[in-house]
């Protein structure tokens, strides 16, 4: 286009020049259509120089067997003291000295790290200090099996089952369970540390330290940008040079690993260095703002939780590699019979036995948590007492979120709020998006659309409603913004290397980021939350973090240059991925502390890291109105679960695009079996609230958002358990029947808790499939009540209406099934509960209730029942810590009863059934029931019981 | 028991929410009479007066209202649903559809859903408070209050109303008048067409005896000032025209860009977009500086309006400025582009329309120039008659609603100012946003149809109008309005809100919908009492 405006006659005029300028332009850009991301505005490995090199290097090894690692533990430095093993590595390369120290924690896991002994300057070590809760304390109960010139080993754990051996020459690490290896580090030799060096003059080697980098001297294109490098014309100025490290970490005999989120992937990970349906490019971890991901990618996204898990029957184990800078991960699985004649012709396939991760780190030091299991359960305990246990939400926070960008101005808000009134649908939460401050000045309200926000919010908020509003971490740069003026005299924003304030772009246009990561920021921010501060704020207010990862729109990858410099003087590339997570944390910190005494904190956000669970749910980004999209989340949710992040969700109906009816109602369907429940939407995109579909596509909405409010007991219930046990609260198969191979790739279905069995539906016109029921055990269709006949794989009818889901036999599950329009209006209405028999006539389940709103419940103002149904009686036992008339929670709901109990599966229709308070205080009565079918005891339906939830009692079915 | 099963049947269809109904078909055989409640409430809570003789104790046993089931007398509001209906819970929450009734009394009484007892809501629907009675929340019975306030409004808007129905009387014989003239207008249009096309049937005759009479045209005599005056004057006018059009190309291309500016999804990243951005931004600085320096209309306009008081010969010579103005040399600019994009685009040969007098550099006889002149004379009578016809006839062809009484606005145009944006819209004419702050100015669309509902039997369906094509957003659809009426004594816009990107909504009240009958008054009070409550 551009040669034929060139025949056009220009003036000198500098403004005309412009004018055609623009014009030209606006011929360009219109005629523009971008559909999806553009993928190369990511670095692929091959664009990042350390992890090119660090490929290269394992290349080198895997490609000539000869060569083996060159560090090896200098002889006698080990010393074992308190629960520590530490001592001296030396690479034979260079002959630099390197610390190893491995701790073994009494979490039941242990702890590897490796710096250098003697940086030129100091490694950034300070990721620790986000993730952890604390340091871990070291365990004592160990024994010394032998200390042998080529091998140190120990037992571990009260029973010793643990065990762990160092291995010399070359240096690598073993962790067995019960004699059996499941974790081994530089197994395949990739220990790879660049240590901090001098840059000397192009062409010349330092000689400073012997061989220096032979490996990399080997390769020419590999010298390249080890002290600059460039991307999409960004240049990087990496003054401290080189400085990564590299490890592999294998689980021998696990031929499924998982975790390592976030990406648009599978539950079971990828290869990424060849074999079947395998990926290129290593999975990275490097909090992003991907504008319109792809689906089935390895591309990093907006959180990275460096975690991984492997699974087999009878063992599991997992890994945290704790570093904050940008990361990769190659993945292999080694065929044992690799060189057997049968694979080369091709026959059969193969059981891959052996899964390695190489991990990839830009900079920092080696710190490796290996957890030793031997379940999954026992593996999320020790994962949840290092890093945090979800922190108990607010009760509303569970419940249905409507979110679009933008509703426009108060008017709008209470018209929506008014709709869901109308059409009695339930909500608790309505969002506002960035339009609804001055100028994208966040703490601020435009004053034209919002001019009474206490007033908006005081509306919805007597009806039990909450209000959420965007505060994303760039800054407006205008010195009449106080927000900005504060920060700028506090000094505390990132800077660019030579100390200006950084001056990137986002929503505001022109902005500055504040350095959360230093306790200067998180103190600041804290205090603006106060509701003297953020004026309009209410105690309905909560908070949504966006763009946290950080979004820059003008900067490389749409983030921060990794040379900025962060608090102590760190460059920002050491700990980009913790960014989001100091940013969580000073809000949840800065809701928590607003109200006296403290509240829940709600918090809502995009960039997230191990750890981010301490501080509220996330969600999976600006996801995409395609079935493709609507699949990918179950996957990606149950590995943001099992990676001790479960509050998460994917946007119901996705962000960009215009769902149609089928795949919105599809969207609901799945969307109210996360355990983050969001509608949201584009501000490009068609209106999409409930009603505007019609009949019967909104009561097909509205029936499946009833249903996840009739089943909030059990969501809450799952949330506390996540809370003190660090169980996901969605559950992939495998971690539910571990001895199931059949399920261990198996991401298309889940548990809601143990209960509940899930299978959404994300194919277009698709009205029945096939769903896995695992366990030789019987299953109930949760909405019709009906025995599935068969086991395995059956197919299942899933007409638009339904979503497939199940009641696993064997559980309880508690529910309030009056429907109400909000969740703060059922808090004292009547419980009903679902009982599904097992194949022996069993059943157990449990309900934790409590305030859902401050701290109390620390206390032990909460009530926590235990219900176990056997040999025909139903029991309910309070595991409350406090008695019920000094449990101020129990007595706020001592009048609640439960009013009907389903049973499902019994063997023979009882005649009558007695109920019975442990206390003896009431007399044994008869309670009323019903059946639906004549002579079948299939299901039997109690009555409208008197017994309280707070209280003790037996119900016998006599017969 | 056995029919139990054929109840349950037909309601498998359906199944996510129907499983509280099928448990409440179960539960209705239940037989058990002795059943000991928490609360006795009375039976009649939630009952409406109407209906209070169906919930009197006839027996031990009560039949639900659907006959679906039969029930101890006990069981009705007993806090657990019995009947499929829910008649057996008028005054709990236990059944999902019943409806509770609030008595209000000095008030006028209402329903509401059963889920709104005792959720902690005091529900404007119940002045009398009667919906929370469980203790969690005390509720004032506000009915006194709030009939005293909905009676005042309702006298205010009924007195409104009897304004507005008024003047849409007014407006439906002024829409007659309207017809009828048209109708007459078009009548004499049609004569006159006729006799126009005589006359020019007359005049090409003659011109064409005079051409045939002269075949060789000779050199002519340098025509006289007045003809160059004429001349000039008509290329003045042209050159107005051009320059309005310009202008108006200039609005239309801030306005695009200023979109673009505005609404460009910065996720793109494009630095294209970015720089064209940037190139806007300080372009529009340095135009908008030239514009309040040199305020080119004026000059014309002055010049314009004198023209034809000033003797012949006084006329003043137009004269090359030695400088050419910023305006001019902006134009200058605009010209080239415009035909330049124009040539790109194969619509127009830039070099022939530049000037349009290039025709009379030379003269032609006096009495061949007269009768050329006097038959273009009648050939632009007749356009300009089959043009006015055209006009009328669309006239008489729009929609002016169910009794013409939308005619009276025709092309009445009201404006509404929301702080950053003044929109107007002209009825069945055009929609425009105009932002307040900079010259830009955005086309919302032209009236293309009434859309207050399917059928034009419908009273609603002269209610809504749409108003579509306007100018096309950036990555988007074309801007479009949809303008809601209501009742009011006067026409004025409400509001204007963008639901969704490029779509307008606007709330104007107007006498022309302020409809003079029962069921229309019903749906006002309706309308009242949402607002109220």
């Amino acid at each position: 286009m551009k040669f034929l405006f060139g025949n056009l006659k220009f003036s000198k005029a500098s403004v005309q020049t412009k004018f055609y300028l623009f014009f030209l332009l606006y011929f360009i850009v219109s005629a523009l259509v971008v559909t999806a991301v553009k993928r190369q505005d990511f670095k692929t490995c091959e664009q990042s120089s350390f992890c090119k090199r660090n490929r290269a290097y394992a290349d080198r090894l895997t490609a000539n067997h000869s060569l083996i690692s060159p560090y090896s533990v200098i002889q006698d430095s080990i010393i074992i003291k308190d629960g520590i093993i530490s001592g001296d590595l030396i690479n034979s390369e260079n002959n630099l000295i390197f610390i190893f120290e491995l701790h073994l924690l009494e979490i039941g896991a242990a702890r590897v790290r490796i710096n250098e002994k003697n940086p030129l300057k100091p490694r950034y070590d300070k990721a620790k200090d986000w993730a952890l809760v604390q340091d871990p304390s070291y365990t004592l109960e160990y024994t010394l099996i032998s200390s042998k010139p080529d091998v140190t080993s120990l037992s571990f754990g009260k029973e010793r089952k643990q065990a762990v051996s160092i291995y010399h020459s070359p240096f690598r690490v073993e962790f067995l369970v019960n004699d059996v290896p499941i974790i081994t580090l530089n197994d395949r030799g990739f220990l790879n540390i660049e240590h901090l060096r001098k840059q000397v003059a192009p062409g010349l080697v330092d000689q400073s330290n012997g061989e220096n980098d032979k490996i990399i001297d080997d390769e020419n294109d590999l010298d390249k940008g080890l002290w600059k490098e460039t991307f999409n014309g960004k240049e990087d100025s990496k003054p401290n040079g080189p400085e990564s490290i590299g490890l592999d970490i294998s689980f021998p005999g696990f031929s499924h690993v998982y975790g390592i989120p976030e990406h648009a992937s599978s539950l079971s990970l990828k290869e990424t260095r060849g074999g079947d349906d395998s990926y290129s490019d290593p999975y990275r971890l490097y909090n992003l703002d991907v504008f319109e991901y792809e689906v089935d990618n390895p591309m990093a996204l907006y959180g990275s939780i460096p975690f991984m898990m492997a699974h087999r029957k009878g063992a599991s184990a997992a890994v945290l590699w704790l570093n904050a800078a940008e990361t990769w991960i190659d993945i292999t699985k080694n065929k044992e019979d690799k060189h057997r004649l049968s694979s080369l012709l091709g026959f059969g396939k193969l059981t891959p036995t052996s899964t390695s991760a190489h991990w990839i780190s830009e900079s920092g030091v080696i710190d490796v948590f290996a957890f030793l299991g031997p379940t999954t359960s026992d593996i999320f305990y020790q994962y949840g007492l290092l890093t945090g246990f979800t922190a108990l939400p607010q009760s509303f926070a569970i419940a249905y979120h409507q979110c679009r960008w933008n509703y426009l101005n108060q008017e709008d808000v209470a018209e929506v709020d008014e709709n869901f009134d109308k059409y009695d649908i339930p909500y608790d939460v309505i969002w506002l998006d960035i339009e609804h401050t001055d100028g994208k000045k966040y703490f601020t309200w435009d004053s034209v659309k919002f001019p009474t926000p206490e007033k908006m919010q005081n509306n919805i908020g007597i009806k039990g409603r909450k209000m959420v509003t965007i505060v994303d971490p760039h800054i407006k740069i205008d010195d009449n913004y106080y927000i900005y003026k504060e920060a700028k005299d506090l000094d505390i924003f990132v800077k660019e290397p030579d100390d200006r304030v950084y001056d990137g772009w986002c929503w505001p246009g022109s902005s500055s980021w504040v350095d959360f990561t230093n306790p200067s920021a998180q103190e600041w921010l804290i205090k603006k939350f106060a509701f003297d501060q953020y004026k309009g704020s209410t105690e309905y207010l909560f908070t949504w973090n966006d763009m946290n990862e950080p979004s820059v729109f003008n900067g490389p990858e749409i983030t921060m240059p990794k040379d900025l410099i962060h608090h102590g003087g760190w460059e920002h590339r050491n700990l980009h991925n913790i960014y989001g997570v100091a940013y969580h944390s000073a809000t949840s910190k800065g809701l928590i502390n607003r109200s006296n005494p403290p509240r829940r904190p709600f918090v809502l956000s995009r960039a997230f890291f191990a750890g981010s669970q301490r501080y509220g749910a996330i969600w999976t980004g600006d996801n995409f109105a395609k079935w493709d999209h609507l699949a990918i989340a179950t996957p990606m949710l149950l590995t943001i679960g099992i990676s001790g992040l479960p509050f998460s969700g994917a946007d119901v109906g996705g962000f960009f695009g215009n769902p149609d009816t089928e795949l919105l109602v599809r969207w609901y369907q799945a969307g109210a079996f996360q355990p983050f429940f969001r509608a949201h939407a584009h501000i490009d995109t068609k209106r999409r609230e409930p009603w505007l579909f019609g009949d019967p596509y909104t009561g097909y909405i509205r029936d499946i958002i009833r249903e996840r409010y009739a089943l909030l007991p059990l969501w809450y219930t799952l949330f506390h358990e996540a809370s003190t046990t660090g169980m996901p609260i969605i559950r992939p198969m495998f971690t539910v029947y571990p001895e199931d191979e059949e399920t261990y790739a198996m991401d298309d279905q889940f548990f809601v808790g143990n209960s509940l069995l899930v299978k959404p539906i994300v194919n277009e016109g698709q009205t029945s499939t096939e769903v896995y029921f695992p366990g030789n055990e019987i299953y109930y269709d949760y909405f019709t009540h009906k025995k599935v006949h068969g086991s395995g794989k059956v197919q299942i009818e899933a007409p638009i209406n339904k979503i497939p889901v199940f009641l696993r036999g064997g559980s309880i599950v508690p529910k309030r099934q009056r429907i109400r329009r909000s969740s703060a209006a059922m808090r004292t209405d009547p419980f009903t509960l679902l009982i599904a028999l097992n194949k022996y006539g069993n059943a157990t389940g449990s309900l934790y209730l409590d305030d859902g709103e401050t701290y109390d419940y620390e206390k032990g103002h909460f009530i926590h029942l235990q219900f176990k149904f056997s040999k025909r009686k139903l029991f309910s036992k309070p595991l409350s810590l406090l008695n019920n008339d000094e449990n101020l929670y129990a007595q706020s709901i001592s009048s609640v009863r439960v009013e009907r109990i389903i049973v499902l599966g019994l063997d023979l229709k009882p005649k009558h059934i007695y109920a019975d308070c442990i206390d003896g205080s009431k007399i044994k009565r008869e309670l009323q029931f019903g059946l639906p079918t004549t002579n079948s005891a299939n299901v039997v339906i109690i009555k409208g019981t008197d017994l309280l939830i707070t209280e003790e009692w037996v119900i016998d079915f006599s017969y | 028991m056995a029919h139990t099963f054929s109840l349950i049947d037909p309601i498998k269809r359906s199944l996510i929410i129907h499983i509280l109904i099928l448990e409440l078909v179960i539960l209705s055989f239940f037989t058990l009479s002795a059943y000991a409640k928490v609360d006795n409430l009375s039976k009649l809570l939630g009952v409406e007066e109407s209906k209070a003789h169906l919930y009197e104790a006839k027996g031990p046993d009560w039949t639900c209202l659907d006959g679906s089931a039969t029930i101890p007398y006990e069981a009705i509001n007993d806090d657990f649903c019995d009947c499929t209906d829910g008649s057996d819970e008028p005054g709990t929450s236990a059944c999902p559809n019943s409806k509770f009734y609030c008595r209000n009394v000095g008030h006028i009484s209402s329903f509401i859903s059963s889920s709104r007892v005792n959720d902690g809501v005091c529900e404007p629907e119940c002045c009398d408070g009667s919906d929370e009675y469980d203790g969690k929340i005390k509720c004032p019975n506000t009915c006194k209050e709030t009939n005293a306030e909905y009676t005042k409004k309702l006298k205010e808007l009924e007195k409104l109303r009897t304004q507005g129905i008024r003047i849409r009387k007014e407006y439906i014989e002024k829409g007659r008048k309207i017809k009828t003239k048209n109708a007459a207008e078009l009548n004499r249009l049609e004569i006159e067409l006729r006799a126009a096309k005589i006359r020019v049937k007359e005049r090409e005759v003659a011109l064409k005896k005079i051409e045939d009479s002269k075949p060789d045209t000779e050199q002519l005599a340098p025509k006289g000032n007045r003809e160059r005056m004429k001349k000039l004057h008509e290329r003045i006018i042209a050159l107005k025209g051009d320059i309005n059009k310009l202008h108006e190309q200039i609005d239309t291309l801030l306005s695009i860009l200023k979109d673009m500016k505005n609404n460009h999804n910065q996720n793109y990243h494009d630095m294209a977009v970015k720089t064209a951005i940037k190139a806007y931004d300080e372009f529009l600085e340095e135009y908008n500086k030239d514009m309040e320096t040199e305020d080119g209309d004026e000059v014309e306009e002055n010049y314009e309006d004198n023209y034809d008081d000033i003797p012949d010969k006084e006329k003043p010579q137009i004269e090359e400025p030695s400088e050419p103005s910023y305006q001019e040399r902006f134009l200058e600019m605009l010209w080239e582009i415009k035909d330049g994009v124009l040539e790109l685009f194969g619509l127009q040969d830039h070099k022939s329309k530049r000037y349009h007098s290039s025709s009379s550099s030379r003269d032609t006889p006096k009495e061949l120039s007269d009768a050329r002149d006097a038959f273009e004379e009648a050939e632009q009578e007749q356009k300009d008659i089959e043009n006015h016809i055209d006009e009328v006839k669309s006239k008489l062809s729009q929609d002016y609603g169910l009794e013409y009484e939308f005619a009276a606005l025709d092309n009445e145009c009201f404006s509404y100012d929301s702080g950053e944006y003044t929109y107007s819209l002209c009825m069945f004419g055009s929609a425009t946003q105009k932002s307040n702050k900079d010259h830009s100015s955005t086309d919302l669309g032209n009236f293309a149809k009434w859309i207050g509902a399917e059928s034009s039997n419908d009273p609603r369906y002269y209610t809504r109008m749409l108003y579509e094509d306007g100018a096309r957003c950036w990555n988007g659809p074309a801007r479009s309005v949809k303008l809601y009426l209501e009742c009011g004594a006067d026409n004025q816009i409400l509001s204007v809100s963008e639901p969704e990107k490029c779509e307008y909504h606007m709330r104007m009240i107007s006498p022309a919908v302020c409809l003079d009958h029962n069921n229309d008054h019903n749906n006002h009070n309706t309308e009242h009492k949402h607002d109220e409550l």
